[in-house]
C-alpha cells in the first residue's frame, strides 16, 4: 500500500510538468500584452516597457518558463499583475472560500443523495419514478439559471437568505486565522456568526447540490439494486434480519465502491470549475472568481497557478478514492 | 420503516440548520441613513493610489486628495490641498501655497516635504499615476513648509489638470512601513492614509470595502454627510438590479439599456443623466485592407445611421459627435464637417472604389466582448452596410486580445470600436496623444502613418507646449480638420453617463472629466 501511494505521488511530477507547460504555452500564444494591461490604459510606452521588464516578460519564453518552474520549487508562484500581490498570498486568501463551499456541498450531497438513492431503490415504483424524474430535472437545469432563480425567490421575494457574499459585515469574525469561516468560528468561539455564515452558504450550496443530487442518488440506487439481487441478501432476510439492517448494514455497505468513485468525481468537478459559476452569481470570494478575473485580464501567474492547484487536487482526490476502496472492500489490495 | 424514520430525521436536521439562517445578522445595508451602499462589478485590486489604474480609484478618491481638485460637476480645477498657485512666465515653474492645518489619517501634518516625498515616490516607482506627469515633471522642491515649487521640463497647459489626480499619501506611513525599498507599496496595498474625508474601515478583498468618516478632516463635517461608504462586489447585473429594487443597496455602477425604462418609472429610483466629455467612434484601418482606400472609409461614414445610434441606443439623450473631440471641449472646432447618413452617396463612393456590380465587399469589425453598447453600434452599422450589399462581420473579442490586435496594423481588424473614456481633460493633449498620435495606445486607425495624416504629430507636439489658449486651440482645430478630412473614423456620438440610485440618495453630481468618480463627501441620504 505504501509503495502504491508513493508511486502515485511521484506520478504527480510529470503531471505538474505537463500541465504547467501546456498552460504556459496557451496563455503566451494568445495575442495580448499583459504589461500594457497592468500599466493601465493611459500609460506611456516607457512605463509599459519598464513593467514588462519588471515582470520578466522581455525574456525569451523558455527563460520565463524555467524561472516559473524554479519559483514553483521554492514556493514562489510569482506576482499577480492585477492584485499586485504574490499569487501564493492570493491563493491562501481565496482558496478557503472555495474549499469550504465545496466541502459543505459534498456533505449535503452525501446526506441527501445516498438516502434518496436508498429510498428510490426500496420504495414503490410509482414514487421511485416521480422522485427520479424530479431529481433528473433539477440536474438538467443550468447552474447559473438555478442560482439566479434561487436568488430571486429566496432573497428578492421571500427575504429568507442574503443575496451574496460569505458573511455580513457585522458578523465579520474579528480574526480569521484560517479563512475557513466555519473553522474560524470554532477557533474564535464566535458562534453567533455561525448562523450568518450558514445563511450565506444556503443558496450557493443549494445550487451546487441540485446540479448533482440526481446523479448521486441514481448511482446509489443502481448500485444498491444490484447488491439486493445477490444471494447473501436473500440469506440474510431468510435468517429473519430486519429489512433496515439488511439494506444499511449489508447491502449499502457493499455497494459503496461505485458511489465513492462517483463522489470523488463530483469533488473534482466542483473544485475544477462548477463552483466558478456559483461564485460569480453569488459574489462568493473564492478561487473561481479569482481565476475568472485573472483569465479575463490575462494574468499569467494566477492562471497557471490555479490550473496547477486544480490538477494536483484532482490527482490527490483520485488517490484518496483509490485508497478508500481498501477499506470498503477488503478484497481490494494494492 | 426504520430507514424511512432515519431518513426523515436527517432531512429535519438539515432543514433546522437552514432555519438557523433566519436568525443571522442584519447586514450593514441601505436601511441605515448614514451608510451609502454601492456595488461594483470588478473587485478592488490595490488601495495604493500611486499604483492603481482601475475602478478602485472611485473609492480611493474620497480618501485621498491632490494639490488641486476638479470642482464638482465641472471640468475646471480649484484649490484643494493647495490654496493658490502661480505659474512662471515661461511655464516651467509652478509655485503652490499649501493649506494650513491639514493632517493625514495617522495624525502627521501635510506640508511641502510631504509633497516632495510623494512626487519622489511616484516617479521612482513609475507605476499607475506616473503616466499623468511622465515626460513633463522634472522635480519638486520645498521652498518652506507651506510652499512647494514644481518644475516641469517643458511648458504643459494640461499639467495643472494632471495634478488633480496626483494624490498625497502620508510620508510617515511610507517611512514606517517601507520594506526593502518598496516605498511601502505592500502596506498601502490594503491600507489607506490620506488627507481626504474618508478612511478605511475594513476591506475583504473580492467581497466588500467599507470607508468611514475621518474625524480630523480639514474640510469639516458641517451639514449633511455620509458616515460610511460600503462597496460590495457584485459581478452579475441581474443581482445588482435585485439588490437595488429590494432596497439593499443605494447605487449600482452599470445599468443595462433595457432596464432603464423600468428604473425611470420607479418612484423609489432616480436615474441621473449627465454629459461627459467622452466620445464613441469606430476607427477604420487606414493602412491595410479595403479601408485603406479613403473612398471606402467615406462610404462607410455616409452609410452609418447616426440618428438610430442617438435615438435607439441613447434614447435621444446623446448628440452626434462632430469630429474627434466632444463638442463641450473648449478646443472643439465648431466648423468641422459632420457626416450624415446618405446611402446614395455611399453607394457612389463604393462604386468609385471598385465595389459595384458583382464585386462584393466584406469587412470585419471588432468590439470588446460583452460590452453591450459596442455590440449594438456594430449592429447598427451592419444593418446599414447590408443595404449596400456590404457584409460586415461583428466579432466580439476579449479585451486583452482586442487591445493587442488593434495596436498592430497587420493584425488589426478593418474596423474597431473605441471610446475616448480615458482622456477627458479640458486640455485635450492626452486625448490626442492616446487616440491620434503615432504609437498612441488607441491609435487604431493608424491615420498618422498615412500621407493624409503625416502632419498630425508635429502639430500635436507644438500644441502640447503652447500655453496661449487661443493659439493652442487653433492648433488643435487644425488637427481636427486634418482628421475629419482624412475620414479615419466614424464619429458616432458624444456620450452621456448614467447613474442609477435610490431616490433617497441626494447630492450626486457627475464629473464631466473624471472616469470612476462619485462625490461622496457632498452626498447624503434622506430616508422617509
Amino acid at each position: 500500500m505504501a509503495q502504491f501511494i508513493i508511486k502515485r505521488i511521484l506520478f504527480l511530477f510529470p503531471i505538474i510538468l505537463g500541465v504547467t507547460f501546456i498552460t504556459f504555452i496557451i496563455t503566451h500564444v494568445i495575442p495580448a500584452d499583459p504589461a500594457q494591461l497592468a500599466a493601465g490604459l493611459r500609460a506611456g510606452p516607457e512605463q509599459v516597457e519598464q513593467l514588462r521588464k519588471n515582470m520578466g516578460l522581455d525574456k525569451p519564453l523558455y527563460t520565463q518558463y524555467v524561472r516559473y518552474l524554479k519559483g514553483l520549487a521554492t514556493g514562489d508562484f510569482g506576482t499577480s499583475m492585477r492584485t499586485r500581490q504574490p499569487v501564493l498570498q492570493d491563493i491562501l486568501l481565496y482558496f478557503p472560500a472555495t474549499a469550504e463551499l465545496t466541502l459543505v456541498t459534498m456533505i449535503i450531497l452525501v446526506l441527501l443523495g445516498i438516502p434518496l438513492g436508498v429510498f428510490t431503490a426500496t420504495t414503490r415504483r410509482s414514487v421511485d419514478v416521480v422522485v427520479r424524474a424530479l431529481s433528473v430535472g433539477a440536474s438538467a437545469l443550468p447552474g447559473f439559471w438555478v442560482a439566479l432563480v434561487l436568488q430571486f425567490v429566496f432573497f428578492y421575494k421571500l427575504r429568507l437568505f442574503p443575496a451574496l457574499g460569505r458573511i455580513s459585515s457585522e458578523a465579520l469574525i474579528s480574526s480569521h486565522p484560517t479563512h475557513f469561516y466555519l473553522l474560524d468560528i470554532i477557533l474564535t468561539g464566535n458562534y453567533r456568526a455561525l448562523a450568518d455564515v450558514l445563511a450565506h452558504m444556503a443558496m450557493p450550496v443549494a445550487t451546487l447540490v441540485l446540479g448533482r443530487l440526481s446523479i448521486v442518488a441514481r448511482m446509489t440506487r443502481a448500485s444498491l439494486l444490484q447488491e439486493l439481487q445477490l444471494d447473501y441478501v436473500r440469506t440474510a432476510r431468510s435468517k429473519g434480519m430486519s429489512e433496515a439492517r439488511v439494506i444499511v448494514k449489508h447491502a449499502l455497505r457493499n455497494s459503496l465502491v461505485p458511489i465513492v468513485t462517483e463522489l470523488g468525481l463530483h469533488l473534482g468537478w466542483l473544485l475544477g470549475g462548477a463552483v466558478f459559476v456559483v461564485e460569480l452569481v453569488f459574489s462568493w470570494p473564492g478561487l473561481g472568481l479569482y481565476a475568472i478575473k485573472s483569465i479575463l485580464a490575462l494574468d499569467y501567474m494566477p492562471i497557471m497557478t490555479t490550473t496547477l492547484i486544480m490538477t494536483v487536487l484532482f490527482v490527490l482526490i483520485n488517490l484518496l478514492v483509490d485508497i478508500s476502496y481498501t477499506f470498503l472492500n477488503p478484497k481490494i489490495r494494492y | 420503516m426504520r430507514v424511512k424514520k432515519k431518513f426523515i430525521l436527517i432531512i429535519c436536521v438539515i432543514l433546522a440548520l437552514g432555519c438557523v439562517g433566519l436568525a443571522s445578522y442584519a447586514a450593514k445595508d441601505a436601511s441605515d441613513a448614514g451608510t451609502l451602499v454601492n456595488v461594483c462589478r470588478e473587485p478592488q485590486t490595490t488601495l495604493d493610489p500611486h499604483v492603481n489604474v482601475d475602478g478602485t480609484l472611485e473609492y480611493l478618491r474620497p480618501c485621498y486628495e491632490g494639490l488641486v481638485a476638479y470642482r464638482v460637476g465641472t471640468s475646471q480645477v480649484e484649490p484643494c490641498l493647495a490654496t493658490s498657485w502661480e505659474v512662471s512666465v515661461d511655464g516651467l515653474v509652478y509655485t503652490f501655497t499649501l493649506r494650513n492645518g491639514v493632517h493625514f489619517d495617522d495624525g502627521s501634518l501635510f506640508d511641502a516635504a510631504a509633497v516632495v516625498k510623494n512626487f519622489q515616490r511616484i516617479v521612482t516607482m513609475n507605476l499607475g499615476a506616473a503616466y499623468l506627469i511622465s515626460g513633463v515633471f522634472d522635480r519638486a522642491e520645498a521652498v518652506n513648509p507651506q510652499t512647494v515649487g514644481i518644475y516641469v521640463k517643458k511648458p504643459s497647459p494640461g499639467f495643472i489638470y494632471s495634478l488633480a489626480e496626483i494624490y498625497m499619501i502620508s510620508p510617515k506611513a511610507i517611512a514606517e512601513n517601507e520594506k526593502n525599498g518598496d516605498w511601502a507599496t505592500a502596506w498601502f496595498h490594503d491600507h489607506i492614509d490620506g488627507t481626504g474625508p474618508y478612511t478605511l474601515e475594513y476591506w475583504q478583498p473580492a467581497s466588500e470595502l467599507s470607508l468611514k468618516q475621518f474625524d480630523g478632516y480639514w474640510g469639516g463635517w458641517e451639514g449633511k454627510h455620509l458616515q460610511y461608504i460600503v462597496v460590495k462586489n457584485v459581478a452579475e447585473l441581474a443581482t445588482q438590479r435585485m439588490l437595488l429594487q429590494a432596497g439593499q443597496i443605494d447605487m449600482i455602477d452599470e445599468a443595462q439599456t433595457e432596464d432603464l425604462p423600468g428604473y425611470r418609472a420607479d418612484p423609489k429610483i432616480k436615474v441621473y443623466d449627465g454629459q461627459l466629455l467622452t466620445g464613441w467612434y469606430i476607427t477604420m484601418n487606414c493602412l491595410r485592407g479595403p479601408t485603406a482606400d479613403i473612398r471606402v472609409r467615406q462610404a462607410i461614414a455616409y452609410a452609418f445611421d447616426y440618428a438610430a445610434a442617438v435615438q435607439q441606443l441613447r434614447q435621444g439623450k446623446a448628440a452626434q459627435l462632430q469630429g474627434p473631440l466632444n463638442m463641450t471641449n473648449a478646443a472643439h472646432d465648431n466648423s468641422l464637417f459632420q457626416y450624415h447618413q446618405d446611402l446614395d452617396k455611399a453607394r457612389q463612393l463604393l462604386a468609385n472604389a471598385g465595389y459595384s456590380g458583382g464585386v462584393k465587399l466584406e469587412l470585419t469589425m471588432a468590439v470588446v466582448q460583452n460590452l453591450t453598447f459596442e455590440i449594438e453600434c456594430g449592429e447598427v452599422l451592419q444593418a446599414a452596410l447590408a443595404s449596400l450589399g456590404v457584409k460586415l462581420n461583428v466579432v466580439q473579442i476579449a479585451w486583452a486580445t482586442f487591445l493587442n490586435m488593434s495596436q498592430d496594423p497587420a493584425k488589426a481588424n478593418d474596423l474597431a470600436m473605441v471610446s475616448t473614456l480615458y482622456a477627458n481633460d479640458p486640455v485635450p493633449d492626452k486625448h490626442f496623444d492616446l487616440y491620434w498620435r503615432t504609437g498612441g495606445t488607441y491609435n487604431w486607425s493608424f491615420f498618422s502613418s498615412i500621407e493624409a495624416g503625416k502632419a498630425l504629430d508635429a502639430i500635436l507636439d507644438q500644441a502640447k507646449v503652447t500655453m496661449d489658449n487661443d493659439l493652442r486651440n487653433s492648433l488643435y482645430g487644425t488637427a481636427q480638420q486634418i482628421i475629419v478630412a482624412g475620414c479615419p473614423a466614424i464619429f458616432i456620438l458624444s456620450d452621456y453617463n448614467i447613474r442609477v440610485m435610490r431616490s433617497v440618495v441626494k447630492g450626486f453630481q457627475f464629473s464631466p472629466t473624471l472616469v470612476f468618480y462619485t462625490p461622496f463627501y457632498n452626498m447624503y441620504k434622506e430616508l422617509p
